[in-house]
C-alpha cells in the first residue's frame, strides 16, 4: 500500500552538504522543497557534545557516524574473474549518513582543483601526444574550465569560511600561498590555521629542496567567522577528534554550522528523516521523473511527487540511485558501452614515517583535520611528466589529524606487531613521529567500474552495488616516483630514521586509504561518455541533476569536497538561472 | 611485577616497592598484609626511601590524600586512568601498600606546616634558575612582596580557597600553567582587573612564577575542609540565591538553586544549540574539574567570581584567549545563563584530577605518562634489532582495520599501504634510511639517567 502525497516543486535525495545547499539555493528561489534523509537528525548540541563525542571505539573504531552496513553496503572484488562479496565493516573507505551526511564527519581539507585537471585528457594529449596514456586509461574532460568554475568555489569558501593563504589572487602571485594554484578573485576568508611543529619542520625542509610548501586550507576555522547566510563558526581547539567525529565547537565547517539551521527555518522547506529513498519515479517515455517511492522509519511506503529531483547523496549511492531506477546506460566493460558506473576512481596514497629522538616532540594529539603544511610541486601537471611515464599527481604534507590512542601507535619497520616489543616501541616513538601524507590522483580505467550485485540485496530487497577496483598501472608508477620525492623530504627533516613505500596493488577493501570514491554518474560534453551534461543535468531525465563527486572523469590530487560544493553551486546557478526559466534539456545531445 | 616485558611504570614501581620491602626486612607480600594493620613500621622508614617513593607514588596517583579524599579511591581513579585492565588483585595489594605511605605523608603534612617534604618533592628542580620555586611563592603568598603586592592569602584564603562573599576566586586546584599566565596578562594589561593589575605589577616574572607554582600544588581537600564541611556548596547556595534574583522564603530559595544549578548542569554538560554554544565540559573538563595546563577548573569556584569573570570576557576587558572561543561564548549567554552556569560550578566539588599534570613551568618533571618512555626498565629493545634482517617480517603494519600510525587525513594509510600491507611481502618494506647507528638503540635521556641515579641511591 504506498500513500501517494501531494506534488512539492522539488525534492532532495539526501540532506548533506549538496542536499542543504542546493535545498538553500531553490527555496531562496521560491520552489517549495521536500528533503528526503534516510538517516537520523542531528545538531551539534546536544549530539556532537564531550566527552562521549570523543569516543573512539564507537566512532573511530566501530564506526558510529557511517552508513549502517548491515542495512545496506557494497560488494566488492578486484577484477571482472572474482565473485563480489559483501564490505560487512567499512574499512577502505567510510559513506557517512544522517543529517548533514559526510559533511560532519570529513577533516576540513578544502582544495580547488586546477585547470589541467578539470581539462585532463586534452592537456595530456596537448603536452605528451596521443599516445601518452596507458591503454584503457579512459580519463576526461569535464566540459568545464576552472574558470568557469572560479565563482563557484569563491562562494563555497565564503559559505565555509575556509581558513588558509591564497597563493595567486587576480593574476598576483602571493608569497606564502600556493604558487601553482588558479587565479582567484580573492583571498580566504580567514587567515591559515597555526601551524604545528611538525608541519613547520616539514616545510623548512621542503623550502630547502626547493619546493613551495604552504598552509592547507582548511574548514576547522582559525578565527570565528560568520559567513554571507549569517551563520557563526567559532575557532578550531585543535583537539584532535576530527575526521570521523563531529566538531563540538561550531568550529568545522558542516552543514550544521554553515547552513541548514537557516534551511530548517524556512517555511518552504520539509525535511523527512528516515526516509529510505528506494527509486527514482519515471514516466512512460522514461524521461521525464515524476517523483520518488521511499520508506519511513516505520516501514510505510509513499510516493513523492516532484516537478524536480536533486540526487545529492554519497557518489556511489548515486551511482546505485540511478541504476535501481533504470536510469541511463548501465556500463559494461566488455564492450565499453554504457555510461553509469563507468569512471570509478578512488585516490592513490601513501605515507612517509619521520621517527626522531626524544628530543623532537611532534605531539600529534594536538591537531585538527585539515591543518598543516603541504606542497604542490607534484599536483597534477605541475611538473613534467614526460620523462615519468605517468600521467596525474599528488601532494605531499604533513598534515597529521591526530594521536589517538587506538589509532595512533607509530612504530619503525621492523618492530614486532604485538607484545611487550611492540608496546616499548609505541612508547618510544608515540610522540617522536612525523608522518607525511602523499596523497595522489586516480585514473580512470576500463576494469574499473560500478554496477548492481547480481546476488546480494539491501534490508529492502534491493540489489546492492558491486564495486570492482584495482589500481591502474598508472597509479602505482605515479606513487612510486612521488613517494621517493616524499621520502627525501622526509631524510630533510633531521629525523633519526625514515620509512615509507609507495602504493602497490592489489587494492585492499580492509584498510582504510580514503572516502573519495569518485565517479559512475560523470559530467562532460558528450551523452555517449558521461551521464550528466556540464550543468549537471541528467542526459536521459530533463528534470534530474545529480550533484557530488560521482560527477568526477577522474579523482585529482586534491580532496574532493571543494570541488563538489562548488559543483553544487554551479548546479544551484544552472537549475534557478536556466531550467526553471525554460524547463527542458539545458544541452541538446 | 617486576618482570622485564611489564610497563615501565610498573617496572619502576615495582623496583621501589622492592626496596622498601628489603629496608623493612620483610617480603612485599607480608608488607602488604601488614600494612592494613599496624603502621608502626613506617616510622622506621628511612626519610630518603620515603621520599623517592612519593614522588613516584605522585605520579601515579593524581593528587595528594587527605581526609575526605581516601588514599585509595585517589589511587583507584590513577589505575583507571592509567592501567584499566588491571587485574583487581594487584590493585588491591597495591593500595594496601599505598594505604600507610599516604598516612605518612599526610601526618607530616599536619606536622611539617606548611612547606613539607611531599610537596618539595613535587618540584625538585626548585633552587634552579629560572624555574618555579614553590617555597619562595608561598612567602610571597603570606607576607606579600615589596613595591605594593599585598599578601595574596588576605584575598584568596590560607589554602586559596578564595572569598565567595568578596567574589576572589579560589585558586587552589588551579594548573600552574594557567596561574602563571593570569600574573603575565594581569601585568601587560591583557588582563584588566583594578586589583590584580598593580599587584601582578609590583611582582618579578620570577616570583609571578613562585607563587603560581605554590598555588598549583596547594592541597584541594585543605581548602575544601577551611572554607567549612561544604563549603563550595554553601557559598553556592548563598550567593546563587542572591544572583537567581528575588525569591521568597527559605524553601522557594533553595528549590529556585537547584533549579538553576540543573539549568546550568544542562549548559555545562550539553551546551545550547540555539544560542550556538557548546558544552564548557569540552574544554574545561567533566564538571568543570580543569584540563592543565591550559584551561582553568571552575568547580568551587565562586559564583560571585564566575560572574565577574564571564562579564570580563563579555566587555573585552580580558584579551587572553588567543582562540576568541571565549569572548564568543560570553557573549552568546545571556545573564540568566551565566547565573546558572556559575550556580553550577560553584555547587561542584572541587577535583584533585587537574593536578595529576599540573606541573609547573621550567619543573624537570613530566607528565605521568611521558615519564612513562624514561628512566625505568631494560631498554627499550625496539625497533632494528631485528629490522635487519626484515625481509620475511615487513608486516608491521597490520592487514586490517586500525591505522598504527598512519595519517588518516582524507586519505591515507600506513606505510606502503595496499595491498601490500600483508606481513611477509617483501614488497611492502619500504626504503629505510639510517643517517644514525645509534638510532636503533635505545638511547635514554639525560632525563632517564638521573631518575636512575636517583633509584640506585
Amino acid at each position: 500500500m504506498v500513500t501517494r502525497l501531494r506534488e512539492v516543486d522539488a525534492v532532495l535525495i539526501g540532506v548533506g552538504l549538496v542536499g542543504t545547499m542546493l535545498g538553500r539555493e531553490l527555496t531562496k528561489a521560491g520552489l517549495q522543497v521536500v528533503g528526503l534523509e534516510r538517516g537520523e537528525t542531528r545538531a551539534t548540541v546536544p549530539d556532537f557534545q564531550g566527552p562521549h563525542m570523543h569516543d573512539e571505539l564507537r566512532y573511530s573504531i566501530r564506526k558510529g557516524l557511517m552508513q549502517d552496513n548491515t542495512r545496506e553496503t557494497l560488494t566488492f572484488r578486484n577484477n571482472s574473474g572474482q565473485t563480489a562479496l559483501p564490505i560487512r565493516r567499512w574499512e577502505s573507505f567510510l559513506p557517512g549518513t544522517g543529517l548533514g551526511g559526510a559533511a560532519v564527519h570529513w577533516n576540513g581539507q578544502t582544495y580547488r582543483f586546477q585547470d589541467s585537471d578539470f581539462r585532463m585528457r586534452s592537456r595530456v594529449e596537448e603536452r605528451y601526444g596521443r599516445n601518452f596514456l596507458d591503454a584503457d586509461t579512459i580519463i576526461g574532460d569535464w566540459g568545464v574550465t576552472a574558470a568557469d568554475m572560479e565563482r563557484h568555489y569563491d562562494r563555497f569558501e565564503y559559505l565555509l569560511g575556509v581558513s588558509g593563504q591564497a597563493g595567486h589572487v587576480q593574476g598576483r602571485k602571493l608569497a606564502g600561498g600556493n604558487p601553482f594554484e588558479e587565479s582567484r578573485s580573492r583571498n580566504y576568508p580567514t587567515p591559515p590555521m597555526k601551524e604545528p611543529f611538525g608541519s613547520a619542520l616539514f616545510r623548512k625542509a621542503a623550502a630547502s629542496l626547493g619546493y613551495h610548501p604552504y598552509p592547507q586550507p582548511s574548514s576547522n576555522l582559525s578565527q570565528p567567522y560568520t559567513n554571507p547566510e549569517g551563520m557563526t563558526l567559532n575557532t578550531c581547539m585543535f583537539c584532535g577528534y576530527c575526521e570521523r567525529y563531529a566538531c563540538e565547537h561550531f568550529a568545522k565547517s558542516s552543514p550544521q554550522t554553515i547552513l541548514l539551521p537557516v534551511l530548517l527555518n524556512d517555511k518552504k522547506f520539509t525535511l523527512r528523516t528516515q526516509a529510505q529513498v528506494l527509486r527514482i519515479n519515471l514516466s512512460k517515455d522514461r524521461k521525464h521523473a515524476t517523483g520518488v517511492t521511499y520508506v519511513d522509519g516505520a516501514g510505510r511506503e509513499f510516493e513523492q511527487p516532484a516537478k524536480l529531483i536533486v540526487l545529492g547523496s554519497f557518489a556511489l549511492n548515486n551511482v546505485r540511485m540511478l541504476l535501481l531506477s533504470g536510469i541511463g546506460t548501465p556500463y559494461n566493460p566488455q564492450s565499453g558501452q554504457g555510461v553509469v558506473g563507468r569512471n570509478y576512481a578512488y585516490q592513490t596514497t601513501s605515507a612517509v614515517q619521520v621517527f626522531y629522538d626524544q628530543s623532537v616532540n611532534i605531539n600529534p594529539f594536538m591537531r585538527s583535520g585539515a591543518n598543516g603544511v603541504v606542497i604542490s610541486d607534484f599536483v597534477s601537471d605541475n611538473f613534467d611528466h614526460g620523462p615519468l611515464h605517468f600521467v596525474g599527481g599528488a601532494y605531499v604534507g604533513e598534515v597529521m589529524t591526530n594521536g589517538r590512542p587506538i589509532e595512533f601507535h607509530p612504530t619503525p619497520p621492523g618492530t614486532p606487531s604485538w607484545g611487550a616489543r611492540w608496546k616499548s616501541a609505541v612508547v618510544r616513538h608515540y610522540n617522536h613521529t612525523a608522518v607525511l601524507s602523499i596523497h595522489g590522483s586516480s585514473v580512470a580505467h576500463r576494469a574499473n567500474y560500478l554496477d548492481l550485485d547480481p546476488t546480494y540485496k539491501d534490508a529492502w530487497g534491493l540489489p546492492l552495488l558491486r564495486m570492482t577496483f584495482e589500481f591502474p598501472p598508472n597509479d602505482l608508477r605515479m606513487s612510486a616516483y612521488i613517494t621517493s620525492r616524499a621520502l627525501d623530504i622526509g631524510r630533510a627533516m633531521g629525523g633519526q630514521q625514515v620509512a615509507g613505500a609507495p602504493r602497490v596493488g592489489p587494492y585492499t577493501i580492509t584498510q582504510y586509504q580514503t572516502t573519495h570514491n569518485t565517479g559512475g554518474t560523470v559530467m562532460g560534453t558528450d551523452h555517449n561518455t558521461s551521464v550528466v551534461n556540464q550543468y549537471l543535468q541528467s542526459w536521459d531525465v530533463q528534470n534530474l541533476f545529480i550533484i557530488g563527486a560521482s560527477n568526477f572523469p577522474q579523482n585529482a590530487s586534491y580532496n574532493p569536497t571543494g570541488t563538489v560544493g562548488a559543483l553544487a553551486y554551479l548546479a544551484a546557478e544552472s537549475i534557478v538561472q536556466r531550467y526553471l526559466k525554460s524547463p527542458g534539456p539545458l544541452v541538446q545531445s | 611485577m617486576n618482570r622485564p616485558t611489564a610497563r615501565p611504570h610498573w617496572a619502576a614501581l615495582g623496583r621501589l616497592l622492592h626496596q622498601w620491602a628489603v629496608r623493612c626486612k620483610t617480603s612485599m607480600h607480608t608488607l602488604a598484609l601488614q600494612s592494613t594493620g599496624s603502621q608502626d613500621h613506617l616510622r622506621t622508614l628511612p626519610p630518603g626511601i620515603a621520599r623517592t617513593f612519593a614522588r613516584d607514588v605522585r605520579r601515579f596517583v593524581p593528587a595528594p590524600c587527605g581526609a575526605a579524599d581516601h588514599p585509595g579511591d585517589a589511587a583507584e581513579r590513577a589505575f583507571k586512568l592509567y592501567f584499566p585492565r588491571i587485574a583487581r588483585p594487584v590493585f588491591c595489594v597495591f593500595t594496601a601498600m599505598c594505604t600507610p605511605l599516604f598516612a605518612l605523608e599526610t601526618a607530616s603534612a599536619q606536622s611539617g606546616g606548611a612547606g613539607n617534604g611531599a610537596r618539595q618533592s613535587v618540584t625538585p628542580a626548585s633552587n634552579q634558575p629560572g624555574r618555579a620555586d614553590p617555597q619562595a611563592g608561598s612567602r610571597i603568598a603570606a607576607n606579600g612582596a615589596p613595591g605594593g603586592a599585598a599578601a595574596c592569602v588576605g584575598c584568596h584564603g590560607a589554602n586559596g580557597e578564595g572569598n565567595a562573599a568578596a567574589g576572589f576566586p579560589a585558586l587552589v586546584g588551579q594548573p600552574a600553567l594557567y596561574l602563571e599566565r593570569q600574573m603575565r596578562n594581569f601585568s601587560n594589561g591583557a588582563r584588566v582587573n583594578p586589583v590584580m593589575t598593580p599587584i601582578a605589577k609590583a611582582l618579578s616574572e620570577q616570583q609571578q612564577l613562585d607563587v603560581s607554582s605554590w598555588y598549583a600544588t596547594l592541597p584541594v581537600n585543605a581548602a575544601d575542609n577551611a572554607a567549612g564541611a561544604g563549603g563550595a556548596q554553601t557559598s553556592a547556595a548563598s550567593s546563587a540565591g542572591g544572583a537567581g534574583g528575588a525569591t521568597a522564603g527559605g524553601n522557594g530559595k533553595s528549590g529556585e538553586n537547584s533549579r538553576l544549578i540543573e539549568q546550568g548542569r544542562i549548559l555545562a554538560t550539553q551546551g545550547d544549540e540555539q544560542r550556538r554554544v557548546q558544552a564548557c565540559a569540552n574544554c574545561h573538563g567533566p564538571g568543570g574539574a580543569g584540563e592543565a595546563p591550559n584551561y582553568p577548573a571552575l568547580a568551587g569556584q565562586p559564583i560571585s567570581y564566575f560572574t565577574a569573570a564571564m562579564a570580563e570576557w563579555k566587555s573585552g576587558a580580558r584579551k587572553t584567549d588567543p582562540s576568541n572561543q571565549m569572548p564568543a561564548i560570553a557573549k552568546q549567554l545571556g545573564t540568566d545563563q551565566i547565573a546558572a552556569l556559575g550556580a553550577y560550578f560553584a555547587s561542584m566539588p572541587r577535583s584533585s584530577l587537574t593536578q595529576a599534570n599540573n606541573i609547573p613551568s621550567g619543573s624537570s618533571l613530566k607528565p605521568a605518562i611521558a615519564a612513562s618512555s624514561i628512566g625505568s626498565g631494560p631498554p627499550a629493545q625496539d625497533a632494528g634489532s631485528t629490522a635487519a634482517g626484515g625481509q620475511g617480517r615487513a608486516g608491521s603494519v597490520s592487514g586490517s582495520g586500525t591505522e598504527q600510525g598512519a595519517p588518516l587525513t582524507g586519505g591515507n594509510q600506513g606505510p606502503g599501504g595496499g595491498g601490500g600491507t600483508k606481513a611477509g611481502n617483501p614488497a611492502q618494506l619500504g626504503p629505510t634510511t639510517s643517517p644514525s647507528g645509534q638510532q636503533r638503540s635505545h638511547v635514554p635521556s639525560s632525563q632517564s639517567q638521573r631518575q636512575q641515579q636517583q633509584q640506585q641511591k
